[in-house]
């Protein structure tokens, strides 16, 4: 899966393509471990290339927001597509995240 | 019901994105509707990787059987797989309020999949586990 990572000063900007399913999910978890390690602790997702998720994509979602709020960080979500809410409001974890509508918005 | 997909695959995670692909290319055909692609395709991945993962004590290779029907608005899909029992119709609900720090992975597939779907059945016959899924084609949304 293509991932692209932007620094800005007091956060990193991670955008997964395409599909975050149960082979994807693992490449995503290994490039936000790197990043939990070099201290980065607050995390910018923007789904704005992403049209499908699965519980391995929660998963990983769920083990990010754990360790960067770990080291006094926070995982940050954008631009999720409707039918990614959807899955979002159902297992609950939009009450776990906050979710912006832009990347823009969601500026640490 | 018509039978539209019939489908033998090896016990590897991978062989998921082969249901996928060969659902879509019927959906495409019938030009049907994507919202409940996205549900099919979410209870596909599911379901398989619950399989591939969980369901066989041995080393050896497997093979899991997914077929497809359809009549009119309803579709059905069916995983048969020779594992050991399991049947995921009867596991726990998550914890949907709870916070990051007392949720934990995992236990959230097979929850997504019943409300995403119309209903989901499971027996156990020969020596099998059968789960079957049917959709509402015309719900978009669960």
């Amino acid at each position: 899966m293509q991932i692209s990572i932007e620094t800005k000063d007091n956060y990193t900007i991670i955008t997964p393509e395409g599909k975050l399913d149960s082979v994807t999910s693992q490449e995503l978890e290994e490039k936000i471990t790197i990043l939990i390690n070099e201290n980065k602790n607050n995390l910018l997702i923007n789904f704005e290339k992403l049209n499908y998720i699965s519980s391995a994509g929660l998963r990983v979602l769920l083990i990010a927001a754990k360790k960067t709020k770990a080291i006094s960080g926070e995982v940050r979500l954008s631009s999720l597509n409707p039918q990614i809410k959807d899955v979002f409001n159902i297992s609950g974890f939009s009450s776990l995240f906050k979710i912006y509508d832009t990347a823009a918005e969601a500026s640490f | 019901m018509e039978q539209v997909v019939s489908l033998e695959l090896r016990n590897n995670l991978e062989e998921s994105e082969i249901i996928i692909t060969t659902v879509e290319k019927y959906w495409n055909d019938n030009n049907l509707n994507h919202h409940t692609l996205f549900n099919i395709n979410l209870a596909v991945e599911e379901v398989f990787s619950n399989i591939v993962r969980y369901a066989f004590t041995d080393k050896n290779q497997h093979f899991i059987f997914f077929n497809a029907y359809r009549d009119k608005d309803l579709f059905r899909i069916e995983f048969i797989d020779d594992g050991r029992k399991f049947n995921p119709t009867v596991q726990e609900k998550p914890d949907v309020n709870a916070s990051i720090d007392e949720r934990e992975p995992g236990g959230l597939g097979i929850f997504l999949v019943k409300n995403f779907s119309e209903n989901v059945n499971y027996i156990r016959e020969e020596g099998k586990n059968k789960l079957f899924i049917t959709f509402n084609l015309k719900n978009g949304a669960h």
